[in-house]
C-alpha cells in the first residue's frame, strides 16, 4: 500500500473463535446499461458472537448490500465476490456461505442467519393468516409442527403480542408495529444464531421504534442472538449497539465500539453525520444537514471517496484511498487526517463515552 | 396574527364506518365505528405554524385532511376566513369553493409516488398551474416553475424541469412536490410527514427550506409528524405551536418550546422520551414509559381518559372521567393539556393508582357512576 500508514487489521481478525460471521473482501456488482455498478466495494468485517452490530449510513451507501451479503442473498443479476464464512457457535467446521447449494442456503437462512428485510411490512402473504405463515415455515423445514407452534406462541408473547389473536389474524388486520413484531417472531422460529435486520423500524413512529429496539435487546439475551441492525439513523441504533460500522459510498469508513464512535468520531463523514441529526436538546440554530450528495455507484470518486464533500481533502486524498487504520484499540477509521478532522469539524454536541 | 383566524376548526369529528381503518377489524368487533377525529377545536392564524404530533393511528392525517377540505367531517365545522368550507359551493356571495381549494394545499408523505413517472418535472407541475392560474401563458408558467425550482435549490432549473421523477433523489422529489404545492400561492399548506421519509442527514435542510418558503410567502403551515425533534424544529423556528394528538383528540397544545421543555401530559412525555437527544445516545436502552406498547383499538376506545390503559400516572378516577383540554397556569397562557394529574385535580389525587399489572380488558365498559 502506498499510504503512509501501515495497515492495521481490526483486532478480532484471526480470532475466529469469537466471530460468528467473517466477511472478507466482499464486493457486489450489477451490470447496468451505463456500465458496471459496484455497490459494495471490497468490504471486510467480522461479526462477533453475541454482539449487536449497527450498520449506519445515508441512503444508497450500500448498507443493504452488506446485509444481504451476510446470507448470500444478493438479488440477481447482482453478483457477490469475496468470502462469507459462518462459524457455528457450538463449534464444528466453518461454513463457506457463498458456496452453499440452493437447498443448503435455504436451510442456512432460517436456522443459522435469519433476516428481516427492508420494507418488510408487506412481506407477509395477504391471503394467509399469521399462524399459517408459522406453520408453513415449520413444514418447509421438516420441523415438528406442534412443538414448533409452542415456540411460536412463546416468541409472539415475547414481542408483546397475544398469540391467540395474532395467529388467527390476517396481515391487513395488524398495525405496522404489530406486523414488524410478528415478523421478528417468525424470523426467530427456527432458532437462528444471527438475526440481520434491515431498517426494522424506519416506517414506524418513534415510540414503537424504541419499543422494538428494547424488545430486540431482550430477545438477544433470551435466545443468545447475535444481531446486525442496519439503519440510516445513527442516533437511533446507538443505544442498542455494541459496535457501529459507518458506511459511505459502498465502503465501511469507520468501525468501533459505539462509545468511541459517538464520543470520538474520527472520520470527517462520521462527524458530519452526527452533527446532522436533529437533536431535541440542541439549540435550534446549531443544526445543519450534510452538504452535497453521496456518490453514484457508476461514478465513485477516485482516491478517498469522501473527498468531494470533505473540507480537509488534499492531493493525497484525491489520489489514494485510505485503508481502515487503528484510531485506538478496537476503533478504526479510513482517513488520513483524523486528528485534523477533530479540529476542523467540531461536534455540536460533545458526548461522553 | 390578525384577529380573525385563517382557519377555525370547531368541534370537529370524523367517524369512519365498519371497514375503513387499519386496526378497526382487529380484535374481533367488525361493527364498530372508528372515531378518527373526535371533537377537535383548533384555530390556525395567518402566517401561523402548527405541528401535529402523535403515534400512527392517532388521527393526525384525518384531522389534517379534513382541515383542508379533502375529507368531509361527520360533525363540526371548518371555517376558512369565517366561511364553512363545506357550505361554500351552496351559498352565493361567499368565497367560491374553487378559491378555497386553491388556498388549502397539501404536500404528501410519499413524494416520489405522488409524481407522474411518465412526465417530466415541468409537465408534472404544469397542469395545476394551468388549472388554477389560467391568466398565465405557457412562457409565464415556465418562467414561474423555473423560478420556484431555483428557490428550492433544484439548479440548474431548466435541467431539473426536463428530468423524469426517477432521475431525482428522495430529497429532490420531496422538494419538487413542495414546489408543486407552493406554485398556487396557497394560504395554508398541510405537510404530512414530509420530512420523516427522508434520511436523517437531509432533514434539517428540508425543514429549513420549508421555513424559508413559509416566511417568504407568509403561508400558514400545518406539519404532521411522529417525530418530536422535527416538530420542535419546525414549530420552534417559526414561533409556532405543537399539538399532541391521541386517539382522535388533542391532548396537549402550546408553544413549541413549552411543550418540549415543560410537557404536562403523560402522553407527551412518553413521545418526548422516545425522541431521546444526542446526550443520551450512549445510555443503555430502556423500556418505554407506557403500560402497553400498542395503542388501543380505536373502534373501542377506553372509557374515561383515553390514555389510562397506557398511562403510568393513571388512577382510578381516570377510568371513569374524561379530562377536558384546558389552560395550564404557567409561563404561557397558550399552553393547554387534558390530564387530571397535570391540573392536580383533587379527586385524582385522592383516588388509588392503578396497579402495575392492571388489565385493561374491562376498561371500555361504562363505569357505574
Ligand atoms: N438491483 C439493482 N441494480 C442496480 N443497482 C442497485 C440494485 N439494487 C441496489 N442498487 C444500488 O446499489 C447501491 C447501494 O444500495 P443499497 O440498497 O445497499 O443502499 P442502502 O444503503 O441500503 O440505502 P437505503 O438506506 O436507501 O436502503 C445504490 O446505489 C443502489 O441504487
Ligand atoms: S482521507 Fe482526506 S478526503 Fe478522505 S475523509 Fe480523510 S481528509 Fe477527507
Ligand atoms: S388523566 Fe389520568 S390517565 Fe389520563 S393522562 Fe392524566 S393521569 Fe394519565
Ligand atoms: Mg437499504
Amino acid at each position: 500500500m502506498s499510504s503512509q500508514y501501515t495497515r492495521r487489521e481490526t483486532r478480532d481478525d484471526g480470532q475466529s473463535a469469537h466471530n460468528v460471521l467473517e466477511i472478507s473482501n466482499a464486493s457486489v456488482a450489477f451490470a447496468m446499461e451505463r456500465g458496471d455498478a459496484r455497490v459494495l466495494d471490497d468490504v471486510s468485517i467480522n461479526v462477533r458472537r453475541g454482539e449487536v452490530l449497527g450498520v449506519v449510513g445515508e441512503s444508497g451507501s450500500g448498507k443493504s448490500m452488506l446485509a444481504d451479503s451476510m446470507l448470500d442473498a444478493i438479488d440477481s443479476p447482482g453478483t457477490l465476490t469475496g468470502d462469507v464464512t459462518f462459524h457455528p457457535p457450538e463449534g464444528g467446521d466453518p461454513i463457506a456461505v457463498n458456496q452453499l447449494s440452493k437447498e443448503e442456503l435455504r436451510q442456512f437462512r432460517w436456522e443459522r442467519v435469519s433476516m428481516v428485510v427492508q420494507g418488510a411490512l408487506d412481506s407477509f402473504n395477504p391471503t394467509l393468516s399469521i399462524g399459517e405463515h408459522f406453520v408453513e415455515t415449520l413444514r418447509a423445514h421438516d420441523y415438528d409442527v406442534a412443538e414448533g407452534m409452542e415456540r411460536a406462541r412463546q416468541l409472539i408473547s415475547d414481542v408483546h403480542l397475544e398469540p391467540d389473536r395474532i395467529l388467527d389474524a390476517y396481515p391487513y388486520e395488524l398495525s405496522g408495529g404489530m406486523t414488524q413484531r410478528a415478523l421478528i417472531a417468525l424470523s426467530l422460529l427456527l432458532d437462528p444464531d444471527v438475526l440481520v435486520m434491515d431498517e426494522p423500524t424506519a416506517a414506524l413512529d418513534l415510540l414503537m421504534q424504541q419499543s422494538i429496539l428494547k424488545l430486540l435487546s431482550e430477545l438477544k439475551d433470551e435466545y443468545d442472538l447475535t444481531i446486525v441492525i442496519v439503519t440510516h439513523d445513527l442516533s437511533h441504533v446507538a443505544r442498542i449497539s455494541d459496535r457501529l460500522a459507518v458506511m459511505y459510498a459502498f465502503e465501511i469508513l469507520e468501525l468501533g465500539p459505539v462509545g468511541d464512535i459517538v464520543a470520538n468520531p474520527s472520520h470527517p463523514y462520521t462527524r458530519e453525520l452526527l452533527n446532522s441529526i436533529p437533536d431535541i436538546d440542541a439549540d435550534l440554530d446549531e443544526m445543519a444537514s450534510i452538504e452535497g450528495t453521496s456518490p453514484d455507484p457508476l461514478n465513485v470518486p477516485r482516491g478517498c471517496s469522501y473527498h468531494t464533500r470533505c473540507p480537509l481533502a488534499d492531493e493525497q486524498c484525491r489520489e489514494t484511498n485510505p485503508d481502515l487504520f487503528e484510531v485506538s484499540g478496537d476503533h478504526s477509521a479510513a482517513c488520513f487526517y483524523t486528528d485534523e478532522a477533530r479540529e476542523t469539524i467540531p461536534l455540536k454536541k460533545e458526548v461522553t463515552k | 396574527m390578525s384577529s380573525r383566524p385563517l382557519l377555525e376548526v370547531d368541534d370537529l369529528s370524523v367517524h369512519f364506518g365498519g371497514d375503513s381503518g387499519i386496526l378497526d377489524r382487529f380484535l374481533g368487533d367488525d361493527k364498530g365505528v372508528v372515531r378518527a377525529v373526535d371533537g377537535v377545536s383548533l384555530d390556525i392564524g395567518e402566517n401561523d405554524v402548527v405541528a401535529l404530533v402523535g403515534e400512527s393511528g392517532c388521527g393526525k392525517t384525518t384531522l389534517g385532511k379534513t382541515m383542508i377540505g379533502l375529507q368531509r367531517p361527520t360533525s363540526g365545522a371548518v371555517r376558512f376566513r369565517g366561511q364553512d368550507i363545506w357550505k361554500s359551493d351552496l351559498e352565493s356571495g361567499d368565497i367560491p369553493y374553487k378559491d378555497i381549494r386553491k388556498s388549502l394545499q397539501m404536500v404528501h408523505q410519499d413524494a416520489g409516488n405522488s409524481l407522474d413517472p411518465n412526465r417530466t418535472i415541468f409537465k408534472n407541475l404544469n397542469p395545476a398551474l394551468k388549472k388554477w392560474r389560467p391568466e398565465l401563458n405557457l412562457v409565464e408558467r415556465r418562467e414561474l416553475v423555473h423560478q420556484m425550482l431555483d428557490t428550492v435549490g433544484l439548479t440548474p432549473a431548466d435541467d431539473y424541469a426536463s428530468r423524469y421523477p426517477h432521475q431525482l433523489s428522495g430529497g429532490e422529489a420531496q422538494r419538487t412536490v413542495i414546489v408543486r404545492s407552493m406554485l398556487l400561492e396557497p394560504d395554508l399548506i398541510l405537510a404530512d410527514e414530509a420530512v420523516s421519509a427522508l434520511d436523517v442527514s437531509l432533514r434539517v435542510n428540508l425543514m429549513d427550506l420549508l421555513l424559508e418558503l413559509q416566511e417568504m410567502f407568509s403561508t400558514s403551515f400545518v406539519f404532521i409528524s411522529h417525530n418530536m425533534a422535527n416538530a420542535r424544529y419546525l414549530a420552534g423556528r417559526a414561533d409556532g405551536r405543537i399539538a399532541v394528538m391521541y386517539l382522535g383528540r388533542i391532548v396537549e397544545i402550546g408553544p413549541a418550546d413549552e411543550i418540549i421543555k415543560n410537557p404536562q401530559h403523560p402522553y407527551t412525555k412518553s413521545l418526548l422520551w422516545a425522541t431521546s437527544g444526542l446526550s443520551e445516545i450512549n445510555d443503555p436502552i430502556e423500556s418505554p414509559p407506557v403500560r402497553k406498547i400498542d395503542i388501543p383499538d380505536p373502534e373501542n376506545p377506553p372509557s374515561g381518559c383515553r390514555f389510562h390503559t397506557r398511562c403510568l400516572e393513571a388512577r382510578e378516577f381516570c377510568m371513569g372521567n374524561d379530562p377536558d383540554l384546558k389552560g395550564m397556569t404557567g409561563p404561557s397562557d397558550r399552553h393547554e393539556a387534558a390530564c387530571f394529574e397535570a391540573h392536580d385535580r383533587v379527586e385524582y389525587r385522592n383516588s388509588e393508582p392503578l396497579p402495575d399489572d392492571f388489565d385493561d380488558t374491562d376498561a371500555t365498559e361504562q363505569p357505574a357512576d
